[in-house]
């Protein structure tokens, strides 16, 4: 178990920039995800932190040793790539054993923790078989298990249920949660799956083309994103952006967007405060909007487009002219085409700056 | 109308496999002739028109293994061979992981070597019969063997390289990561996965070194001497020993068909420097 | 599932067996860093060793044989001359410039038969017929044989007398060619031979090209009505151009090299009607031993070949 920090990383191919002045603090012992779409540099910074990379520029620590000249097989670390990365020429027992061989650990210990492993996985009866002859799940469970049997400080795993078909993505998220909680080591687990990261990391790190745009606890990402792309990134279905603008009239501060106007005075001295433009973009996530068949005070009155009913509850597209929002509710008996009222949860408006992206609140 | 079409096919299919053997008899026949020739008595051989029945022979056998210099020839022509895999399997496995894992001289190193390739060997080998004659070189079975060694390299480099291509690094890095230094990396799971390529290449260089015969023919005498200066060596003041020659020829053909049957998968491959596939 | 967890608490966890990276830091590990940079370039060494070593020696060597006269056959020691020998080569001699014009005829000769041939063949044999391993190993024969060897048996079957070519073709066309030995002919039963040992060759490439083509076109063209003539010339012969070109660069480039097939079938006569580039540098280097002029026009040939075909492989990298 070791803490990671990377200080001022940066790496370049050519002329991409992978990874750019990245800093990054990875607490002992916590399930650190590093989230973003692909090309973020996510398998960049894991290659750099496992040692088959180099940084261009800046350190890498791990349990607080400088670990940028180490060669990666002392770094102590784990890796899980994409790919498996399976030695096919290799059975399942072999490639199991092999970081442990590699310790020079006696065979009847190597024969006990590979077994033991296997039996964690549920791939015991495949020990004697080549990778070749295994499905994309049973794969993955032996990646796993051969970063499983030795206690590294970090367990690096890189998107390892991208290859999975959707059920069984599904299906090992909640036992992948439970192996590595028990794991008790440090793992940086590097996924575009916003869902993935959420529900199983202490931590997650927002990447976008090679900077972190915000690292915190899920909810804290959740509540409180710093801009719009960690916004628009969190959180499923995607929160509604929609474009306005600064205007003041009357004494009172709305914002205008076209379709509709929605009053802000009270916030309206913060916003000024902190905002390098009129043009301002209103979020608010799908689940932070309430829908009435009947007319509320200060309701926006808009139309039912289409209608993705899930059990109790819907995922209900609504039209204000142009605008399209998304919203989720509780079922109200609502169909396609109906007329309805509008509020936004004022509590949990988010108000981006629209030339910087940034959060204002 | 439907007869006509069922017809119409037929003729063409028909055609097709017409066409078909015609090819094939055209490939096949030279091989063909040159073997029945070298069962063939000297007055068959040179009968008007050419005969196809006839009472074979061995007499050109024992001629070529009595009267010829094949038996020092294959000798020698083995032991080059094995000279040159020897060198160039090690040399070029070294070389092409240095390109394809680390791209080193960034393609440059590569182009030059490819260029190797370009070079007509007889455009070549003034100044190597300069040099080797003046160093004292000449028919020397070690000279011979670089030289051959010198000539396969671009190739054996060119087609590791596309091999090497399809064994993702991942599997290296893995191996690093859990504890192998990039030798042992090497050692352990690339060299294994690579193998069958580098059985490829060996037979490859095997055929090119045993075919040669330029550079066999003006840098060596009697005591290098390779099966393709035997193959040359059959005319006398009468002319042409054809019966013999034709029982050297597939005496020197039958081991390349064999090892041709080995690579067949591999031969477009090979021959274009893995830019086919 | 929920029973085997319970156990992870307390057994799997092997406890750690080595000691923590830390230590070994200050040992062998640091030196591995600092000489990891130099490994690549140590591993090509012995490659560009036996490589540079074995073509610019001779290279230099050559370089200075073509300033001087040097006539291995005779007595008397050679004098520098300069640039002599290349005047000589751009003046004088005639013999040279009829090897270049006999160079690019069997080139082009060989490109013209070979190309459309081997397409010719790849296209007959682009059918779901069973036997392709069959196919390819009998067609692997003619390029696996050594020249001299096959190309002695062609000789033979050229003779004007038992030749069974000249037997086969007189009982077609009622007379035959002298092959060999005429003049006019002795080219064409050179490049004969060429043919029939690479066009398997660029028939294997163009197949493998053929079978790489994706079905959908040609499926709606047949809906269109299209005839077989015009979805090959619509169709596969602009898919096919790139691998076409390849061929012909391939072939291009070795037809300027060849020599063993020209000793083997006529060497280089009769006079000196096959009397390539090539074979002409055997004569005067070999023959007569005027390595000073020899080398002069070694090295002109070799840069004409790399210069052609850098231009050939850079174009058809582009395509």
């Amino acid at each position: 178990m070791a803490g990671v920090s990377l200080k001022k990383v940066s790496k370049k191919f050519g002329d991409t920039t992978a990874v750019e002045d990245l800093t990054l603090e990875i607490k002992d012992g916590e399930f650190f995800s590093l989230l973003g779409p692909s090309g973020a540099g996510k398998t960049t910074l894991l290659r750099m932190i496992a040692g088959v990379e180099k940084p261009d520029k800046g350190n890498i620590c791990i349990d607080d040793v400088v670990v940028t000249d180490i060669p990666p097989k002392n770094r102590e670390v784990t890796m899980v790539f994409q790919s498996y990365a399976l030695f096919p020429h290799k059975t399942v027992y072999e490639n199991m054993a092999y970081p442990l061989r590699k310790r020079k650990i006696p065979e009847a210990e190597i024969k006990k923790i590979v077994e033991e492993t296997a039996e964690i996985l549920h791939i015991s009866p495949l020990l004697s078989r080549l990778p070749k002859q295994l499905s994309g799940g049973e794969r993955q469970r032996v990646g796993l298990g051969r970063a499983m049997v030795r206690q590294p400080k970090v367990c690096l795993l890189d998107e390892p249920l991208t290859n999975l078909d959707a059920k069984l993505r599904v299906e090992m998220r909640g036992e992948f949660k439970k192996i590595c909680k028990n794991l008790q080591t440090t793992i940086v687990y590097a996924t575009p799956d916003q869902l993935e990261a959420v529900t199983m990391a202490d931590r997650i790190a927002v990447l976008d083309r090679g900077r972190v745009l915000q690292y915190d606890t899920p909810d804290s990402l959740y509540d409180h994103p710093k801009n719009l792309f960690v916004a628009g990134f969190i959180g499923s279905p995607a929160m509604n952006f929609i474009d306005c603008t600064l205007v003041e009239k009357n004494e009172k501060t709305y914002l205008d967007a076209a379709e509709f106007k929605y009053e802000i005075t009270d916030k309206a001295e913060k916003i000024r405060k902190k905002c390098t433009t009129q043009e301002i973009v209103l979020g608010t996530r799908p689940e932070d909007i309430e829908l009435d068949v009947s007319r509320q005070k200060n309701a926006i009155q808009a139309d039912v487009s289409i209608l993705e009913p899930m059990g109790h509850r819907a995922i209900v597209h609504v039209q204000i002219g142009k605008i399209t929002l998304v919203a989720n509710v509780n079922l109200l008996g609502l169909k396609a085409g109906d007329r309805i009222w509008l509020r936004f949860n004022k509590q949990k408006i988010h108000i981006f700056d629209k030339k910087t992206g940034i959060s204002i609140m | 109308m439907k007869i006509e079409m069922k017809t119409k096919r037929r003729i063409v299919d028909s055609l097709y496999y017409i066409g078909v053997i015609i090819v094939l008899i055209a490939v096949l026949f030279p091989f063909f002739w040159m073997v029945l020739t070298s069962i063939k008595k000297e007055l068959d051989v040179l009968s008007i028109p050419p005969k196809i029945f006839f009472e074979p022979t061995i007499e050109n056998y024992t001629f070529v293994f009595e009267r010829s210099s094949i038996i020092k020839g294959l000798i020698n022509s083995l032991v080059i061979v094995g000279g040159v895999i020897a060198l160039v399997i090690p040399i070029s496995m070294l070389a092409a992981y240095s390109f394809s894992r680390f791209n080193v001289g960034g393609g440059h190193f590569q182009f030059y070597i490819l260029t190797v390739r370009m070079f007509p060997p007889i455009a070549a080998i003034v100044p190597y019969f300069v040099i080797f004659r003046n160093f004292g070189l000449l028919d020397n079975i070690i000279s011979i063997t670089l030289l051959n060694a010198l000539f396969n390299m671009p190739f054996t480099i060119w087609l590791l390289v596309g091999f090497l291509r399809e064994i993702p690094q991942d599997l290296e890095e893995a191996a690093m990561i859990e504890g192998a230094s990039r030798f042992e990396a090497f050692r352990e799971i690339t060299l294994p996965l690579i193998a069958p390529a580098l059985a490829v290449a060996a037979i490859f260089a095997a055929i090119f070194t045993w075919n040669e015969f330029l550079f066999a023919f003006i840098l060596t005498r009697s005591e290098a001497i390779t099966v393709t200066r035997v193959m040359a060596g059959f005319y006398t003041e009468r002319g042409i020993l054809w019966g013999p020659l034709s029982a050297c020829a597939t005496l020197c053909t039958v081991p390349m068909f064999i090892l041709a049957l080995m690579i067949q998968k591999y031969i477009v491959r090979g021959l274009t420097f893995g830019a086919v596939r | 599932m929920a029973t085997s967890t319970s156990r992870l608490n307390t057994k799997l966890i092997p406890a750690p067996f080595f000691p923590l990276a830390n230590k070994k830091i200050d040992g062998i590990s640091k030196m591995s860093i600092k000489t990891e940079k130099y490994v690549p370039y140590l591993l090509v060494l012995p490659a560009l060793v036996l490589v540079f070593g074995l073509t610019l020696y001779p290279l230099f060597h050559a370089l200075y044989y073509s300033t001087r006269d040097t006539d291995l056959t005779s007595p008397i020691p050679d004098t520098f001359i300069g640039i002599n020998n290349y005047r000589k080569m751009l003046n004088f001699d005639s013999t040279l410039s009829d090897a270049y014009v006999r160079s690019l005829t069997f080139t082009a000769g060989c490109l013209v038969l070979q190309i459309p041939l081997g397409l010719g063949i790849a296209l007959l044999l682009n059918r779901p017929i069973r036997g392709h391993k069959i196919f390819r190993a009998i067609f692997a024969m003619p390029l696996v044989v050594a020249p001299i060897a096959i190309g002695q048996i062609w000789r033979m079957m050229y003779h004007y007398e038992f030749g069974v070519i000249k037997y086969l073709v007189s009982s077609v066309f009622g007379t035959s060619p002298n092959w060999t030995a005429d003049p006019n002919w002795a080219m064409i039963s050179i490049i004969i031979y060429d043919t029939w040992q690479w066009t398997p060759f660029v028939a294997l490439i163009l197949l493998a090209g053929l079978q790489g083509l994706p079905p959908e076109p040609y499926e709606s063209a047949t809906i269109y009505g299209a005839s077989a003539f015009q979805k090959f010339r619509y169709i596969t012969l602009p898919k096919m151009r790139p691998l076409i070109g390849l061929a012909a660069i391939f072939r291009m480039i070795d037809t300027l090299k060849t020599w063993d097939p020209i000793w083997a079938i006529t060497w280089g006569g009769p006079g000196q009607a096959t009397e390539t580039l090539s074979y002409y540098l055997y004569r005067i280097g070999f023959r007569y031993f005027w390595v000073g002029y020899a080398s002069a026009v070694s090295l002109v040939f070799l840069y004409i070949v790399i210069v052609v075909s850098t231009v050939a492989l850079r174009k058809g990298a582009k395509l």
